[in-house]
């Protein structure tokens, strides 16, 4: 697929933590970031989707079944010290 | 990139699938949540070959695009071996699932524990968590 540079404005703070991050992950500053909007793109397009399954199966979920959820995945205050 | 400080991810088997498909609500919403928290999900191709059917849903079919992950003759190679290890019990695709997410770094999220404990006994590191 054809890349297209386009340019993007960064605090002081917020570029020195994305310089930190993917020198961490051994990436250019750019690869980082493009990684980044990917995994942001693709997170909230799995969240719209779950949405949408959600409100067809009854609407959205109470508060039980999401802490019940969290717990499952370990992200619980108690499970994520665990982990 | 070492394994601690790798990002939280969650690798699918069909099950989870399915009981999506099936409006479980339950497992939706945990997939939601992992979502949420920023974890990475992945769907080995080989899950999507024993998942689709045809008539999937447009919901699933675009998690299912963003997740699924091409197979690689290596971890392929991996998968074989766990299963000669192992012996009877878990499926090809289950021992591609444990390998990947051995790869990764990454906990299984199953509706069937018992195949991936056995694979267990290869990929010392698999974490699993039934859904």
């Amino acid at each position: 697929m054809p890349v297209r540079k386009i340019t993007v404005s960064l605090d002081q703070a917020l570029l020195r933590e994305v310089e930190v991050q993917a020198e961490h992950a051994h990436l250019s500053r750019s690869e980082w970031l493009a990684q980044a909007a990917r995994r942001t793109l693709d997170q909230a397009i799995v969240v719209r989707a779950m949405d949408t399954l959600l409100a067809e199966a009854g609407g959205p979920s109470t508060a039980a079944e999401i802490t019940r959820a969290r717990r499952k995945l370990g992200l619980t205050p108690r499970n994520r010290a665990a982990r | 990139m070492p394994r601690a400080n790798r990002p939280l991810g969650y690798t699918l088997d069909s099950g989870v699938l399915i009981a999506i498909e099936r409006r479980k609500r339950g497992v939706i919403e945990l997939v939601r949540q992992a979502a949420l928290a920023g974890a990475t999900l992945h769907i080995p191709y080989a899950v999507v070959a024993e998942f689709w059917r045809g008539a999937v849903r447009k919901e699933l079919a675009a998690m299912v695009d963003r997740c699924a992950v091409p197979e690689t003759l290596e971890r392929v190679k991996r998968a074989g071996l766990a299963l000669a290890a192992v012996g009877t019990g878990p499926s090809t695709v289950d021992a591609i699932v444990a390998a990947l997410a051995d790869e990764l770094g990454e906990i299984v999220l199953t509706t069937d524990a018992g195949d991936f404990a056995r694979l267990s006994a290869y990929f010392s590191a698999l974490r699993v968590h039934h859904v």
